[in-house]
């Protein structure tokens, strides 16, 4: 990770494992470009390594039958479409070498949580595992000007919000009583279990989206990926302010309160990363939805399929959040983690799929322009909404910077 | 005889150089692929600070005041902790006071580690406050609550959770540490009169060095008890957050080692 950051931007194309075609010094005219038939959308395309409508890898023995099958993730192709990457998913709008960047940044994080752990700082180290993904995400927000200089509409839409919510649900939680013991649900009463495990979970979802929906008048955020990344900032939001607010009251234990290290580190790793990523999926999914539905084309609307029906997308979303919720309350500390785990890998899959499907079907229909720079590679592509270069969804790249700040 | 030197070319301008659709290399021209990890560590070190402020701010201290509702309660400055009589010494070094006007004489085990106090009103209610310090060494707070719970469980022959009344745990501590615990009930009461009821709490803690767990049994006729009308009086039987209860003045006045 380290050797690729640092090395970001001199990828030679040779050694690209997802080049395949010419690699080409000079750029002829446009008019002049030699074009072939791309196995994926059957239009025509420059002859170099990806095809600028789709995508699709050209040259490849085995085409995809349907462009939105094609194995590289369309924000990050040197990513696998179905591998749960944390960083291209969480942060898609960046060019690899940023992507880097804040692995490392999360990498660093997760260390320094389990180093306090293990010197027994429980609340010091529960206080950064509720703040890590947040600081991560507005550093993101930042970064790739996702809210094209309107900071505060967009932050105060779903960052703020989440927020908001999420005092609301830990000071909910505060008259919820005490579990004996962190797992199993006989430790709770019936009305205890109905609201921790159904009703706060469900509420902190619906209010998360909610937090979505005045964001979809703009047009400036058409973008399924705009609906992706709001949402999955105001649901890590959400669940990190209500566990920081819940667990207030261990800053009044000291700053060594009693506990074995492996349960608050396991612990701590999922509050920190597991159940952040599963929200980030339930709500960013069902911005998808959402976008997909209001603010893609008529033609795109169908494409993420049922669960691009807002509907089914936020009922579904809503199963998965409590599924996850009943499990890690139900299971033992390890199973827990794996269960935990292995939910919030299915829900990074899910919302990867619905990134994916989102930049690869609003393929803008349109002429293919000059030659551009990418500013994913550095090299130069006919301006369409794929780099032919390293096959990246020019849309999964940061906004244009404001005026005067170009260079 | 010279020649004419050639015609000079003309000079050939270079065609611009293609635009980028963003700036390279640098996303968005906000930060740089340095400086996100640089920033996030920056952050991170800041909720640092901020947390060891918190904590040190909101360290348990001198007890004062009432109890906020939220948080290890402090004990209330109208019972002073003179009034209560101190609890045998023991080699692991808690103490602590309790009134003597609501329990016997305590009953301990050879090492002093387990200490009993049983106290019973007018009307025929019992109850039995144990508490029970091992080393930090042995089991976790939740296991010394578990470990209570079935020799409990083996005294009354069940215990049904009792989270949802009125007088559920909502901040059990110890000595000004926050403890974990639940509270429980069962009306399966084998060694008293039908209809009787044994309300029960159970909650541990412990610091580096010992762990301390509390039992509080309330045994009590089921037509006398009523949860809304205890709390609502704050003389309940298992509250612990009730001044007037039988165990609030030995968990306030807990002194840990």
């Amino acid at each position: 990770l380290l050797a690729h950051w640092w090395h970001a931007g001199t990828v030679d194309e040779k050694s690209s494992t997802f080049g395949s075609g010419e690699f080409v010094t000079s750029t002829p005219p446009v008019d002049n470009r030699p074009t072939v038939t791309c196995p994926g959308c059957g239009l025509e395309t420059p002859d170099l390594s990806f095809c600028v409508r789709c995508g699709t890898t050209l040259g490849s023995a085995r085409p995809a039958k349907h462009r939105i099958w094609r194995k590289e993730f369309a924000a990050a192709p040197r990513e696998r479409t179905w591998a749960p990457h944390i960083i291209s998913t969480l942060f898609p709008q960046l060019p690899d070498h940023d992507m880097a960047g804040f692995g490392i940044a999360l990498f660093v994080g997760l260390a320094v949580i389990v180093v306090l752990a293990a010197a027994r700082l429980y609340p010091i180290a529960l206080t950064v595992a509720c703040a890590l993904l947040p600081i991560l995400m507005v550093l993101y927000l930042y970064s790739a000007d996702i809210y094209e200089r309107e900071p505060l509409r967009v932050i105060g839409a779903t960052m703020l919000w989440g927020a908001i919510v999420g005092v609301g649900l830990g000071l909910w939680l505060h008259n919820v009583g005490v579990s004996l013991d962190p797992k199993g649900l006989n430790q709770f009463s019936d009305a205890d279990t109905w609201v921790r495990l159904v009703a706060v979970p469900l509420t902190g979802f619906a209010l998360a989206v909610v937090g979505l929906i005045p964001l979809l008048r703009y047009r400036r955020y058409n973008d399924v990926l705009d609906g992706t990344t709001f949402g999955a900032a105001t649901g890590i939001t959400v669940v990190c302010v209500q566990t920081i607010v819940q667990a207030w009251p261990l800053l009044y234990a000291g700053f060594r309160p009693h506990g074995a290290t492996a349960q608050w580190t396991v612990e701590l790793i999922e509050v920190a990363l597991l159940l952040p990523l599963i929200w980030a999926a339930s709500v960013g999914m069902s911005g998808a939805a959402l976008w997909l539905r209001f603010r893609a084309p008529v033609r795109d609307r169908t494409k993420l399929g049922p669960v691009g029906n807002p509907i089914v997308a936020l009922i579904s979303a809503a199963v998965i959040l409590v599924a996850a919720y009943i499990g890690w309350q139900e299971l033992t500390l390890w199973p827990g983690l794996v269960f935990l785990a292995f939910v919030a890998a299915a829900g990074v899959v899910a919302l990867r799929y619905a990134i994916h499907v989102g930049l690869v079907e609003e393929s803008d229909e349109i002429e293919i322009g000059p030659d551009v720079v990418c500013a994913n590679c550095h090299r130069e592509t006919p301006l369409h909404t794929f780099c032919a270069r390293c096959g990246v969804a020019l849309k999964a790249l940061p906004k244009a910077p404001p005026a005067g700040e170009n260079q | 005889m010279t020649t004419a030197a050639p015609p000079a070319p003309p000079k050939r301008i270079p065609p611009p150089p293609p635009p980028h659709v963003h700036p390279p290399g640098n996303a968005g021209a906000r930060t740089t692929r340095k400086q996100i990890p640089a920033l996030a560590i920056i952050a991170i070190l800041v909720v640092i600070g901020l947390a060891a402020g918190l904590v040190a701010i909101f360290k348990p201290g001198p007890p004062i005041g009432d109890c906020p509702g939220t948080g290890a309660c402090a004990p209330p400055e109208a019972v002073p902790l003179a009034a209560g009589v101190a609890s045998p010494k023991n080699d692991l070094g808690f103490s602590f006071l309790y009134s003597a006007g609501n329990f016997y004489a305590p009953t301990t085990s050879a090492d002093k580690r387990d200490i009993t106090l049983t106290g019973k009103n007018n009307a025929g209610d019992q109850w039995v406050v144990r508490v029970t310090g091992v080393p930090a060494t042995g089991n976790s707070p939740p296991d010394l609550v578990s470990k209570r719970k079935s020799e409990l469980v083996a005294k009354y022959g069940s215990l049904e959770d009792d989270a949802a009344s009125e007088t559920h745990l909502v901040f059990p501590s110890i000595g000004h540490v926050a403890a974990v615990g639940g509270s429980y009930k069962t009306d399966v009461f084998a060694n008293g009169p039908t209809g009787d009821i044994a309300r029960i709490a159970i909650f541990a803690a412990g610091n580096t060095k010992i762990d301390l767990v509390v039992s509080v049994e309330v045994e009590t006729s089921s037509s006398t008890f009523n949860d809304k009308a205890d709390a609502a009086h704050c003389d309940g039987w298992i509250v612990v957050r009730c001044r007037r209860s039988t165990a609030d003045l030995i968990l306030d006045s807990m002194q840990w080692p």
